[in-house]
């Protein structure tokens, strides 16, 4: 048996019965074809208003072509960034929550899919469905290769930041989903939480850069030290209490696997502690602070993807570091947050599950 | 099959089930018989391994729920009160996912689901959306899920409840198809009538509190005391009730909507004397039998219409 067989047969056996059930029901009726048409609708529309604006004022040359068609880009990408922010935490906080008030909770409590199995899958169906947005906005997009200025390289970073900004929307929205009785509460809190990430976090950030650069403008980096300090004492804590109070019982109660998890969880919170630790020493500091002044990266946009692509797309080259730096940090922001509410979700979730 | 053993669920100062000891052998159906808010749907969601209990054990085929949940699911069947449907798919589509959860092999798949269809006589549903079956179809198609991975205990919570009489009847028949098949078998139910016709134990719980458990048999004797003899006379009624308090083998005559009604205390078989007695002493006799009991008389008997 060659290994492609080998790995075709295995694949066939692989059974997803839940991610099956869910697309199943997601996609039936009118609603997922409206969502989709209204989806692509708006970003032709924002593409047209570009085109219309920016073409009345700019001349046919072809470094006018290259920046409107860069302009087009950036304002599709935030779109549809701001759309993803909207529609996805929507599709993931009814998972569970919905399931609660059909009352197949129970039912779906009952069968011998484990837990983690179970948010994955719910969570896969949320994420397939806005990855279908995301293909069906690609004949939109691909608009801008007429007039050039974008790369499909810079394209396909784009799409992989708005994917992973859905990986980490939609996680969220799980996490409501299983702590919340209801869908309207979760979908709430879901979008209260997105709204932090998108506002929130800047502005905290924006009062900590001002806090911040103006120590270091005096020559003082007490503020970040403690600042770093505190953050790494609040990870272990957290570690620390999470590994106590909601792993380590079901760890004790479940099995091996659980154990695994509350160990994972564990190496998590120490592996923050540590790095926050790192940064907070002096010398250590001093090399970060001088990176962040000399390259004039704005502390806040480190996390925040409509920051992130906006700085990417508007630096002039790809290559620029600070744009890279936001990028990256995104990207690893995204996953880390993607991985802790999926791992919170399943603890939540197999809670729920022995204490209906 | 099933052991309950001291099991007690308290929710802060209400004790929702207390103290409740039951034991199912292997092709028991019991009938789980309790007023409403008696504990009988905590009971059975302890079973099931959805709740944990505060204190006390359940034993499925020997396996401690509490300790080992995973193992007990699969033989477990669970039929909640409430619908748990999912009604944007088909029938097949419904089956197909609780075959593939609870990991009945994919080349058997199918030939199971029409195997339970045939058995829930849905079979000419099948591709019918879930939302499109009428409500005693819809608990068929529960009944069927629950049956999808072959358990060797059900747990049905009301199976009947909210039926029309139709429906209800549809279900009570394919109760006793399971029967026939050697389930054991768990079920609580309001309509008691219904669960006279095939229940070999019952088990009356109130206020969380077992009040009486075991065959129907000897629960009914137990409960009985007597035999309740009704006769219908033409006239003198009165009298025959004087008559009859004087004998021996009756107790507690009395006259109610025309009808005289005795307890009969004397030797099973000889009731034919107290017939004999009313026609010696000039009594026009037109009717006279002996009340059947039934689980509705043996429930009013034992409870005292109070909830936990």
């Amino acid at each position: 048996m060659s290994i492609f067989t080998r790995v075709w047969s295995r694949m066939r056996a692989i059974d997803l019965p839940l991610l099956i059930q869910e697309m199943r029901i997601r996609q039936r009726g009118i609603r997922p074809f409206t969502v989709m048409a209204l989806y692509v609708a708006v970003l032709s529309v924002i593409a047209l208003i570009t085109l219309y604006i920016s073409g009345s004022t700019t001349n046919i040359s072809q470094s006018s072509m290259s920046d409107l068609g860069r302009s087009i880009f950036t304002y599709l990408s935030i779109a549809q960034l701001a759309m993803i922010s909207l529609i996805v935490p929507a599709y993931s906080a009814s998972s569970v929550s919905a399931e609660r008030e059909r009352h197949a909770f129970e039912l779906l409590a009952l069968t011998l899919i484990p837990s983690a199995s179970i948010v994955t899958q719910k969570l896969g169906a949320a994420l397939l469905q806005a990855m279908l947005l995301l293909v069906a906005s690609i004949p939109v997009i691909s608009i801008v290769f007429f007039f050039g200025g974008v790369s499909p390289f810079e394209v396909i970073l784009v799409y992989v930041v708005l994917l992973l900004s859905a990986v980490m929307y939609g996680t969220f929205g799980m996490l409501c989903s299983c702590c919340f009785g209801n869908t309207r509460s979760s979908t709430f809190a879901a979008y209260l939480g997105v709204m932090g990430f998108v506002v929130g976090l800047p502005i905290i950030g924006s009062i900590l850069q001002s806090i911040f650069f103006t120590s270091r403008s005096r020559g003082d980096n007490s503020f970040f030290v403690t600042m770093t300090g505190g953050f790494a004492f609040g990870c272990a804590v957290i570690a620390l209490v999470v590994y106590a109070c909601i792993v380590s019982p079901i760890a004790k109660r479940v099995t091996e696997r659980w154990k695994v998890r509350a160990f994972r969880m564990g190496i998590f919170g120490a592996v923050f502690a540590v790095v926050t630790l790192t940064l907070s020493n002096s010398l250590v500091t001093d090399a970060v602070v001088s990176t962040l002044y000399y390259q004039n990266i704005f502390l806040p946009l480190f996390v925040n993807p409509f920051m992130a692509v906006t700085t990417f797309l508007s630096s002039s080259s790809f290559y620029s570091r600070s744009a890279s730096y936001y990028i990256a940090s995104t990207i690893a922001f995204a996953i880390t947050c993607g991985y802790f509410f999926r791992h919170l979700s399943i603890v939540k979730f197999h809670a729920l599950r022995r204490s209906q | 099959m099933l052991r309950i053993e001291n099991l007690t669920k308290q929710y802060g100062k209400l004790t929702a089930v207390n103290e409740l000891n039951l034991e199912l052998k292997a092709g028991d159906i019991m009938g789980f018989i309790g007023p409403n808010g008696a504990g009988k749907t905590t009971t059975i969601k302890m079973v099931s391994t959805l709740l944990k209990p505060t204190s006390g054990t359940v034993y499925v085929d020997g396996i401690d729920v509490s300790a080992d949940p995973e193992l007990v699911r699969p033989l477990l069947g669970y039929m909640p009160d409430s619908f748990g449907l999912y009604e944007d798919v088909k029938v097949w589509e419904y089956l197909d996912f609780f075959a593939a959860a609870y990991r009945v092999p994919r080349p058997k798949r199918m030939g199971t689901i029409d195997d339970i269809l045939e058995l829930t006589d849905l079979t000419v549903k099948k591709d019918s959306f879930v939302s499109d079956l009428s409500r005693g179809m819809q608990q068929r198609l529960l009944l069927a899920k629950t049956l999808i991975h072959d358990p060797k205990l059900l747990l049905l919570d009301e199976p009947a409840s909210g039926l029309d009489p139709r429906a209800r009847i549809e279900i009570k028949e394919l109760l006793k198809e399971l029967r026939k098949m050697g389930k054991t078998i768990l079920i609580s139910s309001h309509i008691l009538p219904e669960l006279a016709d095939f229940c070999n134990k019952i088990a009356v719980i109130e206020q969380g509190k077992l009040v009486v458990s075991g065959d129907v048999e000897s629960i009914m004797n137990q409960c009985r005391g007597g035999a309740v003899l009704q006769i219908k006379l033409l006239e003198r009624s009165e009298e025959a009730v004087d008559m009859l308090n004087a004998l021996h083998a009756v107790r507690g005559a009395k006259i109610d909507d025309g009808y005289i009604f005795a307890t009969y205390i004397g030797n099973p078989g000889e009731e034919y004397l107290i017939l004999e007695a009313l026609v010696r002493n000039g009594h026009k006799v037109q009717s006279f039998c002996e009340l059947e009991m039934d689980l509705e008389d043996i429930f009013l008997k034992v409870t005292r219409g109070a909830v936990a």
